[in-house]
């Protein structure tokens, strides 16, 4: 079972992707700076997590956990005019080590796309890896079913139950995904920066 | 001539350079259109950039950043170099300016109408009556959706309410009954905790059926019912209906019927046409500020970027087009500084090319005119150095002056000759040489004096009184004549003649001597003998008037041959030809015992004795020097002979000229004095205003003084009586034992 307490943010690992991001973000700034960039005040979204615990069976270990994520007024207003928002999770079994560096055992990446339904006046939420879709009449039951995993495979028999674990849990909006002017403002807008911090505990064998 | 070759080798390499530096920028610019390309595809959200529009954009702005800085190093290099007011930099700047003006003015103005049109034309995209047509097309699609939605309702409830009787054990068979005859895709019986109880599929490739959203689950757990079109998956539109199934037994659990019913094919193509169509414009005209943003911003890093390109190319080109200007300018600078080597390099046959190859040709007919004249310094230089050695060779002193009587040049010999340095007093009057050495003044009068009487060309002897004793010097004076700016000036060219005169004096009076002796002196002896023969012979047999006048007559004869005999040999004994012996002697001793004799007699004078305390040494003759002494003392004694309360004073003091000390002697007198007619010749032979005496005395003490390298002189004293004033050089053994009365003395003392 996932206890609260046992959470703690970590430093974001440093990615490609985030680090191209954090450039293009200060070089946009800088442009910002020169150019008028349409902004107003915007609610600030959530993304943090909510609940989450991990149990092991003969097939290896599972993850199920459930982020609670509330969009940014332009994020909301975005995927209310069919701008299509992609999530992306990241989940990883680190090694710890008291001497070293921690490794990174395993790493899954899952990526889960939202986006409205005129016709159907719903919203869909597209599971990407598993190809899988779900119609929701509302916004909330569309973002739980984004940031929620069940029955999630972390690993099969490759870990040494002699050693120490930690799983790392981190979901964000990706704003790479998002339409290039739309990008442009999400790059410079704290709205649109949607990322929920590191989240670490013990992996109990 | 190789040199010549290597500056315009270099020349044309820092050219070849420059335009070597070109070809990278321009692979640069080429790179930066193509990315800019890319960035202005990507900006359009295309498949192919939209995913790297954040690494495009980064690329674009390093760029601008590394063309930002190259401009702004250009900027300050150009500034620096306008600073240090380096050849073409002014010229560089003006053309930049020029340039950048040039090329700001349409690229802003086509910037701004740019920008004008972008937004006009995203702003065309979107129009009230399409946004309405779109939005009333999805209405009509909801619309005619309703009405098959409603019947499916109803089919499904009527299935539900058929369900809701029958035994589990057959609702599988039911359930696939009620499918085929309803139409439906997909018949499924959930449980109330959501498992799935029984279930129909059409597609039997599918084995789990469709499982609703928790949501709709809710909604059935209230006993309510729903209908809705939901896209599922990839097969298109289905419409989805939940439908609770009640039960008549009381204890039953409540079911919900899921019924999946498939849209047609054609109706679900426009329905999802006209759908997508209204999320494209919606989005669309959601990312309208957005869009364009993202243009006016691509727009506006393709604008800097072209300036910032605009600029290093006006550098670039303003570099190049000066080149050529900077380089004559330079070439200039360095024949102002006198470098007539440096060529230029004739890149083209234009109007700088002609100015180049002119450029070249004078620096070629400058070089060759200054080696010419370099030639002819050398020559010029060459004589001048003969001639520097011809006259540093030559046993006469030479002095030239100018017509300011400003020293120009002086020989060796002519410092020898003086015995000073005289190449100090270059470039400085000729009456300063008198100023410093004193004993120069008589040399310096007889040149200023000829220089008044404007002779052209002259000659004296000069007497000199130096450290070194008298010297005769024999200066010749020639004016030049005046060449351009130059007045005449005048070459003096002069001789120690000291010890030749001394050695013809020597000479003429021995020859003097010779004669008189055989010419006179031998005739004398046969008149006195034939005179004694007659006073011997007739003396006797005359009678006594006549025998007194023969005797007379024959004493005298006699007399008077003594007379000249006496004369004769007083003159060979001056014109004869000294043997002195110089030894060292204290001359105060000397002085003292001459002294001693005049007082022991019974003279009327008294004798006055004025010696210097400290012995004065003199390399000296003893017995020449006590003839002089006796000479002068009875040259006093006789001139104070008539006064009653006559006095003769012997002085001596140790004097310094020129840093040469010297033993004065001074015999004072209060006599009448000498006359002034008399004072001019006193030392000559036979100058006498004494009716008695040989004529000779003061003739041979100045021949001593000279012999002992000495001057003479003879003046008035304070008391109106003669002084005569005779310097020797002191001994040099008694130099260092000896204190010295250090005593400036004047023109006069010196031996004038």
């Amino acid at each position: 079972m996932f206890n609260q307490d046992c959470l703690i943010g970590q430093q974001p690992a440093v990615t490609l992707t985030g680090c191209l991001r954090r450039r293009t973000a200060q070089l946009l700034l800088l442009l910002a700076c020169c150019f008028p960039v349409p902004s107003s005040a915007e609610d600030p979204g959530i993304f943090q997590l909510e609940d989450a615990h991990t149990w092991r069976t003969e097939a290896g270990d599972f993850l199920n956990a459930q982020f609670d994520i509330l969009l940014s007024s332009g994020a909301e207003e975005a995927v209310k005019n069919g701008v299509p928002l992609m999530f992306e999770f990241q989940v990883q079994v680190v090694k710890k080590n008291v001497w070293l560096w921690d490794k990174v055992e395993i790493e899954r990446v899952r990526y889960r796309q939202l986006k409205y339904h005129a016709l159907s006046e719903s919203y869909q939420v597209k599971n990407i890896s598993a190809a899988s879709q779900g119609n929701y009449r509302r916004l909330d039951d569309a973002l739980r079913a984004v940031g929620n995993f069940q029955n999630l495979l972390l690993s099969g028999e490759m870990l040494d139950s002699e050693l120490n674990y930690e799983i790392r849990l981190r979901g964000s909006l990706d704003i790479e995904a998002l339409p290039t002017p739309v990008r442009l403002i999400a790059y410079v807008s704290s709205a649109w920066d949607m990322t929920s911090k590191w989240y670490s505990w013990p992996l109990v064998r | 001539m190789g040199h010549d070759k290597q500056v315009v080798f270099m020349a044309a390499g820092s050219l070849k350079r420059s335009s070597f530096g070109a070809l990278p920028m321009l692979v640069l610019f080429i790179l930066l259109l193509v990315s800019l390309y890319f960035l202005s595809d990507a900006t359009d959200n295309s498949e192919h950039f939209g995913q790297m529009y954040s690494v495009l954009l980064i690329i674009n702005a390093a760029s601008l950043v590394l063309l930002g800085a190259l401009v702004v190093a250009n900027i300050f290099t150009l500034i620096r170099q306008q600073r240090n007011n380096v050849a073409g930099a002014r010229m560089t700047s003006r053309l930049v300016i020029m340039f950048v003006v040039l090329s700001i003015v349409p690229v802003s103005v086509v910037y701004y109408f740019s920008l004008q049109f972008l937004h006009r034309g995203i702003d065309s995209w979107f129009d009230v009556r399409i946004e309405k047509g779109l939005v009333d097309a999805l209405d009509l699609s909801r619309a005619s959706l309703d009405v098959k939605l409603h019947d499916v309702l109803n089919v499904t409830i009527r299935m539900a309410e058929e369900l809701s009787s029958e035994p589990v054990a057959t609702l599988s068979l039911t359930l696939y009954d009620h499918r085929v005859r309803s139409g439906a895709a997909e018949l499924t019986l959930i449980g109330g905790d959501g498992r799935i109880v029984a279930s129909s599929l059409s597609d039997l490739t599918d084995i789990i059926p469709n499982q609703p959203p928790s949501e709709m689950l809710v909604l059935m757990r209230n006993r309510q019912h729903y209908i809705g079109l939901d896209p599922v998956g990839e097969s298109g539109l289905y419409v989805r209906a939940l439908v609770p199934v009640l039960s008549s037994r009381s204890d039953s659990e409540v079911y919900t019927l899921q019924a999946l019913y498939e849209v047609s094919e054609r109706f679900s193509e426009l329905a999802e046409g006209v759908q997508s169509a209204y999320t494209r414009y919606k989005e669309l005209s959601y990312l309208r500020t957005p869009l364009k943003f993202s243009y006016t911003l691509t727009l506006s890093i393709v604008l800097v970027l072209s300036l910032l390109a605009a600029i290093w190319a006006a550098f670039h080109s303003a570099r190049r087009l000066v080149a050529p200007v900077r380089d004559m300018a330079e070439a200039t600078h360095a024949v102002a500084e006198g470098d007539y080597s440096k060529r230029l390099a004739v890149a083209s046959d234009d109007e700088l090319g002609f100015l180049a190859r002119s450029f070249n040709d004078m620096t070629r007919r400058l070089a060759r005119s200054r080696e010419e004249a370099f030639r002819g310094r050398q020559q010029i230089e060459g004589q001048r150095a003969y001639l520097e050695a011809v006259l540093a060779n030559l046993s006469s002193g030479v002095i030239s002056m100018g017509a300011d009587t400003v020293l120009r040049a002086v020989n060796r010999s002519a410092q020898q000759n003086l015995d000073i340095d005289v190449k100090r007093y270059l470039g400085r009057q000729l009456a300063e040489l008198a100023a410093d050495h004193v004993f120069l003044q008589p040399f310096v009068d007889v040149v200023l004096r000829h220089r008044e009487l404007a002779d052209d060309s002259w000659q004296e002897e000069v007497s000199l009184f130096g450290k070194h004793g008298r010297q005769a010097l024999m200066c010749r004076g020639t004016v030049l004549e005046a060449t351009g700016k130059r007045g005449g000036g005048m070459v003096l060219v002069f001789d120690d003649v000291t010890t030749l005169i001394q050695a013809q004096r020597d000479a003429a009076w021995g020859e003097v001597a010779r004669r008189l002796a055989h010419e006179i002196k031998n005739p004398l002896t046969p008149i006195q003998l034939s005179a004694e023969r007659l006073r011997r012979r007739y003396l006797q047999s005359m009678d006594a008037e006549d025998a007194e006048v023969l005797d007379r007559a024959t004493r005298t004869i006699v007399n008077q041959v003594d007379a000249m005999k006496e004369m004769v040999n007083a003159f060979s004994e001056y014109a004869r030809v000294p043997q002195i012996s110089l030894k060292l002697m204290d001359i105060n001793q000397l002085i003292r015992e001459v002294l001693d004799l005049y007082r022991s007699s019974d003279l009327n004078t008294t004798i006055r004795e004025q010696l210097a305390d400290a012995p004065l040494n003199v390399e000296g003759d003893n017995v020449r020097l006590r003839q002089l002494l006796h000479n002068l003392l009875k040259n006093a004694l006789e001139a104070v002979r008539e006064k009653t309360d006559s006095c003769v004073t012997v002085s001596t003091r140790l004097v310094t000229t020129e840093g040469a000390p010297q033993v004065e002697l001074c015999v004072d007198d209060n006599g009448p004095g000498i006359e002034q007619n008399v004072l001019e010749n006193i030392f000559e032979p036979y100058v006498s205003t004494k009716t008695k005496g040989s004529g000779l005395g003061m003739a041979i003490v100045k021949k001593i003084v000279e012999e002992h390298g000495g001057t003479i002189t003879a003046g008035s004293n304070a008391a109106g009586g003669a002084q005569i004033r005779i310097r020797i050089m002191q001994a040099a053994a008694s130099l260092e034992s000896e204190p010295l009365l250090h005593q400036q003395t004047s023109a006069h003392d010196a031996g004038l």
